[in-house]
């Protein structure tokens, strides 16, 4: 997953969050291509990043969905360190879990 | 249905006018929706809100270029970890499915007991039969019900004088529809085929059938002649066995949710402490990490869509059918090497199976939130030697969470037929009871117990009736009384029943109740009686998967 792909890329080792706009979180992970997964910690609906990883990475939101939930879109929350850009906003379905936003550290 | 138009509503107007989900227009969106919703193409129907928005966004800008449409776009190309999860309602009905899924009957083991656990702190379901069958534990009946398939066996009797012994076989409606027609398993909130029938019929319709063990199923046949005795004995007809093991009754039960609104602060509070006690996070991970292996496999085998290519056929036709054409022909051609993988069936099996469980953990956390104001029920019942009758019941269940449950019912019997000259009417009895439980032990443990008091009153205007089989002589004597005579039996007025009972809820769905009773009189005989009662049931995870083996037991 090229650079151009991501939805928020930014330098490597940046402790950032992101929220998304609707449904309920249940459990959020870091994904790291051939890593283990890594729980993260949320409160709401506001996930934190604690690292940005270099290269390619991802998290995955475990969602439910109340009825009458709206889709939900995916935004860069707060930069705590380092830089952050978001390229653009995921959306996920209404219905659907899980929900990923693609990450880009370098 | 509703919620869905909702859901779209809510999506259109809250996205805003920046993001590129806010260009759809509403009405190119919900015309593209509509068709491809109904559109016999599996891949069509699980990607069809995203051609349509896709479709919209180009209809609104035709300049639009791929870095701009990119999230569009990323939903519809398969090495794209956002198309996944479609991909996989895609293709699941087509893969062989059902043969992967008893290869990962043991990884299920652990949610399915997540959620029968879950399941097990309830105290508001009816797994055995109601009071007034003749082999009961229950002297209330609850408002809830097993939301998959229960087995449950009862023995011991409340209201009636005959004692016996019961099986219970109860499912719900929905269950059984889409175990026989393999209709959309997986949908929660944004279910496409036939919304309002599942939702508001089949869903919250539950159906049992009670077989009373110690009864024999009999025929009357003509006899052709005395075998044996010096005295000639005109007996013209015999009731002969036809089997052991009758159908004692078949209950309908309809719940009606309470009233709310989705949107209410009082409904979120609701549904976040019901989500938060429910079996969603388990089932949720377990879809989350069969998905990420579904993503992996994609991300190295699926061929990648050409961006640009697909913007140009949606620019050509703004109606979206060359757009459906051209996605059809590129799933069909960027498939083939990933389900060529023999672990992609696994997954997408491992996928649809937790998802089957997530709707079931999702529908739990739903009646939690909204609770349950009341439920109908139906009883057809077929008492031994007694006429059919015809029960209608109000059930009423108030969780007060922390103190325990109330339960009340209020219910009329009626026959099912009146004979000619009978002395009685069409009413059998009236009756309300009411029921306390509490879970007593055990509340954060696989293993509880659960006591519960209750109080039954019923009245019935004239004795009871008692069918006098085909055969009977009078007493003393051997005159044969005629086919279809019925007596009296018992008194009318006021019967009243009391019960103390303890439920051991272990692990895995299996509940052992334990119960003593006292009656003034019962049905049939004057004169009070202390009672036991004790039965077993079984609570299974999913009907699905009996037939897979991956039941969780």
């Amino acid at each position: 997953m090229p650079k151009n792909t991501a939805n928020i890329t930014g330098t490597t080792g940046a402790k950032f969050t992101i929220t998304i706009s609707s449904g309920t979180i249940l459990a959020a992970f870091l994904e790291v291509p051939k890593q283990p997964k890594v729980s993260l910690t949320f409160s709401g609906n506001e996930v934190t990043i604690p690292s940005l990883p270099v290269g390619d990475s991802r998290v995955r939101l475990d969602l439910a969905w109340a009825p009458a939930d709206p889709d939900g879109t995916i935004s860069l929350g707060t930069v705590i360190t380092g830089t952050v850009t978001e390229r653009n906003k995921q959306i996920v379905r209404a219905g659907q879990t899980p929900g990923y936003e693609k990450l880009f550290g370098e | 249905m509703k919620i869905r138009k909702l859901i779209v509503f809510c999506a259109a107007v809250l996205a805003g006018p920046t993001s590129l989900a806010g260009q759809e227009t509403p009405s190119v969106t919900s015309d593209l929706e509509a068709s491809c919703r109904k559109d016999p193409r599996p891949e069509i129907r699980a990607y069809c809100k995203d051609l349509a928005a896709l479709q919209a966004a180009v209809n609104q800008d035709k300049s639009i270029d791929a870095d701009k449409a990119q999230v569009l776009l990323d939903k519809l190309d398969f090495a794209d970890v956002n198309a996944t999860v479609n991909f996989i309602t895609a293709t699941a009905p087509s893969l062989a499915v059902r043969n992967a899924l008893s290869k990962i009957a043991q990884s299920n083991a652990a949610s399915s007991n997540a959620l029968q656990t879950a399941g097990q702190s309830r105290p508001d379901q009816q797994l055995g039969t109601n009071g007034s069958g003749s082999g009961t534990t229950t002297l209330v009946s609850k408002a809830g019900s097993a939301e998959l398939l229960s087995l449950a066996l009862d023995t011991g009797v409340l209201v009636r004088s005959v004692n016996g012994t019961t099986a219970t076989l109860s499912t719900n409606a929905d269950q059984v529809f889409r175990l026989i027609s393999g209709s959309d398993p997986d949908c929660t909130v944004t279910c496409n085929d036939l919304g309002w029938f599942e939702n508001k019929m089949l869903n919250p319709t539950n159906v049992s059938a009670t077989l009373d063990l110690a009864q024999q199923g009999s025929k009357t046949t003509a006899t052709s002649g005395q075998a044996s005795g010096t005295t000639p004995t005109q007996v013209n007809t015999a009731a002969i066995p036809t089997g052991a093991g009758k159908l004692s009754g078949i209950t309908v039960r309809y719940q009606l949710l309470n009233r709310f609104d989705p949107r209410s602060p009082a409904f979120r509070r609701s549904w976040a402490q019901a989500v938060a006690g429910s079996a969603l996070k388990s089932t949720s991970e377990g879809i989350g990490d069969a998905t990420d292996d579904v993503a992996d496999i994609l991300a190295t085998s699926a061929t990648s869509l050409k961006r640009d290519e697909i913007l140009d056929v949606a620019r050509n036709d703004s109606t979206g059918r060359k757009l459906i054409d051209y996605f059809e022909k590129y799933f069909s051609d960027a498939s083939q090497k990933p389900l060529q993988d023999p672990k992609i069936v696994t997954d997408i099996s491992q996928v649809m199976q937790e998802r089957a469980l997530y709707r079931q953990a999702w529908l739990d956390a739903l009646h939690q939130a909204a609770g349950n104001l009341f439920t109908l029920e139906y009883d057809y019942t077929r008492p031994s030697n007694q006429p059919l009758t015809h029960d209608f019941r109000l059930i009423y269940a108030y969780d007060s969470q922390t103190m325990g449950m109330l339960t009340f019912n209020g219910s009329v019997s009626l026959y099912d037929s009146i004979p000619p000259a009978a002395k009685y009417g069409r009413l059998h009895y009236g009756q309300v009871s009411t029921e306390y439980d509490r879970t007593i032990t055990g509340k954060d443990k696989s293993f509880q117990t659960q006591l519960s008091l209750a109080g039954y009153w019923q009245y019935q205007p004239h004795p009871s009736i008692l069918n006098i089989p085909a055969g009977t002589v009078v007493p003393g004597t051997t005159i044969p009384l005629p086919n279809g005579t019925q007596e009296f039996v018992g008194a009318a007025g006021s019967l009243w029943v009391t019960q103390a009972k303890l439920t051991i809820k272990g692990s895995g769905g299996i509940n052992i109740p334990i119960g003593v009773s006292w009656s003034n009189k019962t049905d049939l005989l004057q004169g009070s009686k202390v009672g036991a009662q004790v039965g077993i049931s079984y609570n299974f995870s999913s009907l699905a998967g009996l037939f897979t083996g991956s039941s969780g037991q």
